[in-house]
């Protein structure tokens, strides 16, 4: 971003987003909320803070991810109300992991995340490994690389 | 003038002329307190305003981005939510790391109103790591900051996270977006 | 000259024996190697000031002060170090201390090891340790990052990589026993036995109730009670007993009961009720509590978003469950941190803008003296005798 005008930091990507999102706001709450720990480009740090660019699509092949992925602290307790956090959740998974999502891909609405955010996961580490390796054992066509320890 | 201008206007005058170990402890004393919104700690002070295109560039790139005020001063507007020492007094820059630290990726975000265009614009406040505390030019402020729980808005916490070091030497303020209410 | 009875030769030897002899009964050279003790049970009056040494923050030091001594250098009873923003629990049930500190094998660079250093009451000197994972929370000091339960047999320690969770030690067989996550939340509110309290970004409680070995028996969130955006709860509540007391940015009072399984919160109600001038609380430290129970606020005037790391000018005593403001104590300087020691005449000792040290008689306000000139840098938190 460094040496970018002012003008292309507001310029959209092109990501294609569900009747009535965002674009722009969906991006700026990600830098305000996410990009402090998953990084402008999603690549989260190997042993601390999980990638999000070609990966955080898996998640959606299973009931259980897709849940996992609202119920995330980070993204749970987010000061963000329903709607605009559903907004983010989409964008996040169209701009960074598009290729990885489930076809057709289908959106969080604002009732899914307001019920799914009633219950904030406790041990997000454990249940992330466990989703990726059912994932891994009844969706091998996936190709979801082995996860970071 | 606030209460701590008012307050401390003796004291700050005293400082400003102190070289002495005590003077120096006073001035942290006020800048950890939080009372830096009100004083710059450089004798190039607030009446020193400067229209600036390339405010924001480090070798030579230019930003676009319209910007006033002192990059070296605490009241800089990119600093509203800084806590640390300003990498421009450090060897680096308000946007680049001095030589030899390392830039931590992970960070914490706030936003700042730009007083040359009155938008406000997200700001990173990337810490460089990997030597020990720079040492001068320490500020704090705390717009929107929040505490602990609040990770991705807390300043009270050593951003080196992802750095090889954790030991933390100064920080910086980029700006990465507009912020919405603009 | 020549004396009878006495030879010339032995006469400068004679006279050096009899010099020797006499000078004997009056002199004893000093032994080697004399180091002084503290005693097993500090007097209330003492305080330690944690200082982070904020310029050069490997060099941390822990300073124990007699706040109530008028001697400049008298009042300095020795000091023990603590490495790199390292936080300071100390026990009551025994002469120990307890610092959680981070190491580089190289200084400044070079692996991480943090660890926590058990320390001596009596000697100051470090007596063990336990190797943590190296992932406690670098950040200003605060005395929630570093809490003792379970009648100080657990020591647990607040960890921020940036995901959240805490450390378990025994510390009666110095070990290690596991990790728990706390994601979402921060910092660590003994509650009742053998559990701890943490405040969520979600503006709820997260409760842990631990068994002996450190295992998590239960977890529990409570309903939200704050709103971290609009009226963020300070993490740095005056606690008293099982008491906590939390002040929160916009200046109001919500204190929760952690004495039982669950937390039983308080609505919260303002403490500048009545009081002209925008006042809220503001500091590094700004909430204590007297043994007594009676909470003491630093709070400053014009209060506005962003000042709540604003030095006080004043300290008001507050009675918390009478809901009233008992006395305001005007500070001669403003002051960052407060603490109060314990006892039925407690002094409260504020780090002022000028990081000394200022002692009140915390029933009058009058201010005693200034601790000032002891070799500190930056003693933003200070901890009374226990």
């Amino acid at each position: 971003m460094r040496g970018l005008p002012a003008a292309i930091l507001l310029l959209c990507a092109g990501v294609s987003l569900h009747a009535g999102a965002d674009e722009q706001r969906a991006r700026v709450n990600y830098m305000l909320n996410c990009q402090g720990c998953h990084l402008p480009d999603g690549d989260g740090t190997a042993d601390r803070i999980p990638r999000l660019k070609n990966f955080v699509g898996y998640f959606l092949h299973s009931e259980d991810g897709r849940a996992f992925l609202i119920n995330v602290s980070g993204v749970a307790s987010s000061p963000l109300p329903d709607s605009e956090l559903a907004e983010l959740v989409n964008w996040t998974l169209l701009n960074f992991s598009k290729p990885q999502l489930p076809v057709p891909f289908q959106p969080y609405t604002a009732e899914e995340v307001a019920e799914l955010r009633k219950n904030p996961e406790l041990d997000p580490e454990s249940r992330r490994k466990r989703i990726l390796a059912e994932l891994q054992k009844t969706a091998p066509q996936l190709a979801i690389p082995p996860v970071a320890e | 003038m606030n209460w701590v201008d008012r307050l401390f206007e003796q004291g700050v005058r005293g400082v400003a002329k102190r070289t002495s170990r005590r003077g120096a402890l006073e001035k942290i004393g006020m800048m950890l307190a939080g009372a830096a919104a009100t004083f710059p700690l450089l004798p190039v002070a607030r009446s020193e305003e400067q229209e600036s295109d390339a405010a924001a560039s480090n070798e030579g790139e230019e930003s676009g981005l319209k910007e006033t005020g002192d990059p070296l001063s605490c009241d800089y507007w990119r600093y509203c939510a800084i806590d640390g020492f300003l990498c421009g007094c450090c060897g680096g820059s308000h946007n680049a790391c001095p030589p030899g630290s390392q830039m931590s990726r992970v960070t914490w975000i706030g936003t700042c109103e730009n007083p040359a265009d009155g938008k406000s614009y997200i700001i990173s406040y990337n810490d460089c790591c990997g030597k020990s505390s720079c040492g001068n030019c320490l500020c704090q402020r705390n717009e929107r900051d929040r505490p602990v729980y609040r990770t991705f808005s807390a300043n009270d916490i050593n951003w080196c996270l992802d750095t090889d070091s954790a030991i933390y030497h100064c920080t910086t303020a980029r700006v990465i977006g507009i912020a919405l209410d603009s | 000259m020549k004396i009878p009875g006495f030879a010339c030769k032995s006469l400068p030897l004679a006279v050096a024996l009899v010099l020797a002899n006499s000078a004997a009964a009056q002199f004893e050279p000093d032994p080697l190697g004399l180091t002084r003790e503290l005693p097993a049970v500090y007097p209330q009056s003492w305080i330690i000031a944690q200082d982070a040494s904020f310029f050069h923050p490997n060099d941390g030091k822990f300073i124990v002060l007699d706040a109530a001594d008028d001697s400049q250098h008298g009042r300095y009873k020795g000091m023990f170090n603590g490495s790199f923003v390292a936080q300071l629990a100390i026990a009551e049930s025994r002469p120990e201390m307890y610092v959680v500190e981070t190491f580089h094998s190289r200084g400044h660079r070079g692996e991480r090891t943090d660890v926590l250093t058990f320390y001596d009451k009596r000697s100051l000197a470090p007596v063990g340790e336990v190797v943590l994972p190296p992932k406690r929370a670098l950040t200003l000091p605060i005395k929630f990052s570093l809490q003792l339960v379970d009648e100080e047999r657990l020591g647990l320690v607040f960890n921020l990589t940036p995901a959240t969770s805490v450390s378990v030690v025994e510390l009666e067989r110095r070990e290690f026993l596991g990790e728990v996550p706390i994601p979402g939340c921060a910092m660590i509110f003994p509650t009742g036995q053998r559990g701890f309290s943490s405040l969520c970004a979600d503006g709820a409680m997260l409760t842990v109730h631990l068994d002996a070995q450190g295992a998590v028996l239960s977890t529990e969130r409570s309903e939200t009670f704050f709103d971290a955006q609009a009226d963020a709860v300070f993490e740095k509540p005056a606690m008293h007993g099982r008491m906590a007391h939390f002040p929160t940015f916009l200046g109001n009072l919500i204190s929760v009961d952690l004495s039982g399984d669950s937390p039983v919160i308080a609505s919260p109600w303002a403490l500048a009720n009545g009081v002209e001038g925008g006042w809220r609380p503001g500091g590094v430290q700004p909430a204590e509590a007297d043994s007594a129970g009676q909470v003491y606020m630093l709070m400053h005037p014009g209060g506005a978003e962003g000042t709540h790391k604003d030095p006080g000018s004043e300290v008001w005593v507050f009675d918390p469950e009478a809901r009233q403001l008992s006395a305001r104590i005007a500070l001669r300087l403003p002051a960052i941190s407060i603490e109060l020691t314990r006892g039925e005449s407690p002094l409260l000792v504020a780090t002022n803008i000028n990081l000394n040290l200022d002692v009140y008689d915390a029933g009058s306000g009058n201010h005693l003296r200034t601790l000032a000139d002891f070799g500190q840098e930056t003693p933003l938190v200070l901890h009374g005798a226990r």
